[in-house]
């Protein structure tokens, strides 16, 4: 196929302004599909040189939002609602509820939102408990693409697929094929650009008292993932909870938060005061 | 499921040609994905072949112009031109390029009449195919296009007017290099570096590196070391500090093509750059020099705390024929970047010579490169035959398998001969290996060489291993 050589050398440097901005690991066997995306990108905006490419990324002001669609372009998007549900019902019954009953207004991240289906299923779980008003909800992705979708409330019939009866026509509604969660819970989410890799950017969202951060860190190195958790421990309040996906663990990383068990859903959480 | 089936087909070789095809005609976009790329290099595919351009899938679409050019029958051009307008940008670049591989007697007629077509994105197209084949009937179309109020149709008249032979195609860049649209100029920068030296070709890049666009002076500063323009090295020097990135290291990379001793040395200097990528393009101009007063440099280099910078410092030693290139390459075949160890298994695959091939016996024992190592191996190269068979006098029971793996999977007659040798070496590891590898030679000089083993090793194992392989 025409294409544009990806030589060993400009692969690793492309992969490593990836990985500065997005903390996303190109391995060197995922040369191929980093060129898959990268080519199209670099002959549309005129190039001929994957070098040269590289070199309008890092250098041209007009490079950072092209790095920005290309991270974009490169993100999972892949989601549904309800996924690895029994965590938030925890959460939101063991944790946010007594909360709220002793008079708090607790604040719960969901750090890698893509789509908005994991925020909008804890909004829909808080919602049959009655404390949706009282829960401080911030949904965060760095995929600009990916916020505004959610952002409208529109979604795919793919993420449909593991619904628990009762959700759909009182959450959501299926209309000319493209389920839509009711403007109310999409409006109870505060959608924010956020980079996980960027420690001030998360530092600026203040405390929370539980952080959702699931099916993310597999596709950081382990020192990118490491200081992720730290920025993350830190922005937990004390006694915060941090929820990573069920195929994650943190014991790699040496974290100082302790691994809880609850009804069978495992929360990492900060020391108290 | 539709994988495995499609392995399965790829195994049975030309014979799963038929029903490949039958598949393509009658399967949906996934099945034609998985098997595309089986089709065998038979002009009556084409047909079938031809009619996965029309697959709603994009990404077969462009598998199907990409078999066509495998293929090789210029019967497919005229359906190729038809996908120059396809809405999937990559359909577009694989129809082009099947164009190009083809050629065909039509193609010329074909590409002049598109190049008139009122549609850009096709008349984009055709200009490049133009360019690639240097028709010169197509230098009016050229001409024509660079008037055009279009800038990236200009772009595209501007990169084939180097491949013209015609004067006007010279003097139309030179115009181009003043045009009032920054992109049109940096365009005109980067043909005129595929040009000839010429007095007033010089003098326009020299202008060039005083542009007030950056793009202008990357390519103009590229262009002078593509021409190798000694007498401009002041000039681009003068360029070390300029206030864009992007030209600074233009500047790195055009002295790589300078061999002179003031270049050399602003090039040693870049190489110690704190700017990274400034770093990187001085090491790989050094490498390119491979003059020995470099090596130290990049060695030091290949030590960097950044893994980006260790892997083009690596791939600079690479080209060096040093006694310090092999231990230099093996030592980061155990780096704990990924990228940079494999590169360096790379390097070190494509090295002739007995040396080369024990290093890479010597890295066997790491699992995550043990494949990549064994298919370096099999690379019929100078020095892997000797080197192999040394290695399997002495392989222990996890070792011996793999080189004989490699020797198997180099399928030349000498690596056949040294299977059948191996099965009488001194190495019980190395019989023991051979075994399945001899019988899966099927010949009949194989069977009568693992009967003769089977009854007269002094190794049970070795006998074992002989019967139950005959015994099939």
């Amino acid at each position: 196929m025409f294409s544009l050589p990806m030589s060993p050398q400009v692969f690793a440097i492309l992969a490593a302004l990836i990985e500065q901005r997005s903390g996303v690991h190109y391995a060197p066997e995922d040369r191929e599909l980093l060129a898959d995306k990268v080519v199209p990108r670099a002959l549309d905006a005129g190039f001929d040189s994957l070098l040269d490419y590289y070199y309008f990324l890092r250098y041209d002001p007009a490079g950072s939002e092209a790095l920005d669609a290309l991270v974009d372009s490169l993100l999972v998007h892949e989601t549904y609602f309800f996924r690895e549900a029994l965590p938030l019902r925890v959460l939101a019954e063991d944790l946010l509820v007594p909360a709220v009953r002793a008079g708090r207004r607790p604040r719960v991240w969901s750090a890698a939102c893509s789509t908005g289906e994991e925020p909008l299923t804890l909004a829909m779980i808080l919602a049959e408990l009655g404390v949706l008003d009282e829960v401080e909800l911030l949904a965060s992705d760095l995929s600009a693409r990916a916020l505004e979708r959610a952002r409208t409330g529109e979604h795919n019939l793919r993420s449909l697929r593991a619904l628990p009866p009762g959700v759909e026509g009182r959450w959501l509604e299926t209309r000319e094929g493209r389920p839509r969660v009711r403007p109310e819970l999409v409006g109870a989410v505060d959608w924010r650009r956020v980079n996980l890799v960027d420690a001030s950017a998360v530092a600026q969202l203040g405390t929370f008292d539980a952080i959702l951060c699931r099916n993310v860190l597999i596709y950081f190195q382990d020192d990118t993932a490491r200081g992720v958790v730290s920025s993350l421990t830190r922005a937990l309040a004390p006694e915060g909870r941090l929820l990573v996906g069920t195929s994650e663990s943190l014991m790699r990383f040496g974290t100082a938060l302790a691994c809880e068990e609850r009804r069978g859903a495992f929360f990492y959480t900060k020391a108290g005061p | 499921m539709a994988r495995a089936a499609a392995g399965a087909l790829s195994e049975l070789g030309a014979d799963a040609d038929t029903q490949i095809l039958q598949a393509l005609r009658e399967g949906d976009s996934l099945r034609r994905r998985v098997l595309l790329p089986l089709v065998g290099r038979r002009a009556a595919a084409v047909p079938d072949v031809m009619s996965c351009l029309e697959d709603r899938d994009a990404s077969v679409r462009a598998l199907a112009a990409d078999t066509l050019s495998r293929i090789g029958s210029p019967a497919a051009v005229p359906a190729l031109f038809e996908r120059l307008v396809d809405e999937d940008l990559r359909v577009v670049q694989a129809a082009v390029g099947a164009i190009q591989s083809l050629g065909s007697d039509t193609t010329e007629k074909l590409a002049l009449q598109a190049a008139r077509s009122p549609d850009v994105r096709l008349r984009r197209a055709a200009l490049r195919i133009i360019s690639y084949f240097g028709y010169s009937k197509g230098l009016e179309v050229l001409l024509q296009a660079m008037r055009d109020p279009d800038e990236r149709l200009r772009d595209a008249a501007i990169y084939g007017l180097p491949f013209i032979e015609d004067p006007r195609a010279v003097d139309a860049l030179l115009t181009a290099a003043n045009h009032e649209s920054e992109r049109t100029r940096a365009a005109a920068m980067r043909a005129l570096g595929q040009t000839e030296k010429e007095a007033r070709i010089t003098s326009t890049l020299l202008r060039g590196l005083n542009d007030r666009d950056p793009w202008v002076r990357y390519y103009a500063c590229q262009a002078l070391g593509k021409l190798n323009e000694e007498a401009a090295a002041d000039a681009i020097v003068a360029l070390a500090d300029d206030a864009a990135g992007q030209v600074r290291v233009a500047v790195v990379d055009a002295l790589a093509h300078m061999h002179t001793e003031s270049a050399m040395s602003a090039l040693q200097r870049a190489a110690a750059s704190a700017d990274a990528d400034v770093r990187r393009a001085a090491l790989l101009g050094l490498g390119v020099g491979r003059r020995p007063d470099a090596l130290p440099v990049l060695l030091e280099a290949a030590k960097s705390e950044d893994a980006a910078t260790r892997l083009v410092a690596l791939s600079a030693v690479a080209e060096y024929e040093a006694p310090e290139t092999l231990p230099a390459l093996l030592h980061a075949a155990g780096d704990g970047d990924d990228s940079v160890r494999s590169a360096a298994v790379g390097f070190i695959a494509t090295r002739p010579g007995v040396p080369a091939t024990q290093a890479l016996v010597s890295l066997l024992g790491d699992m995550t490169l043990r494949e990549r190592v064994v298919s370096a191996l099999a690379l019929p190269l100078e020095g892997r035959l000797p080197g192999l068979l040394a290695a399997l006098e002495a392989a222990d029971e996890v070792t011996a398998p793999l080189l004989v793996a490699a020797l198997a999977r180099m399928r030349r007659a000498d690596a056949r001969a040294a299977l059948m040798q191996l099965l009488a070496s001194a190495s019980p590891a190395g019989r023991r290996a051979a075994v399945p590898a001899v019988a899966a030679l099927g010949t009949l000089e194989a069977r009568e060489a693992l009967e003769r083993a089977s009854n007269q090793d002094e190794d049970p194992e070795v006998r074992r291993a002989c019967r139950l392989v005959l015994s099939r």
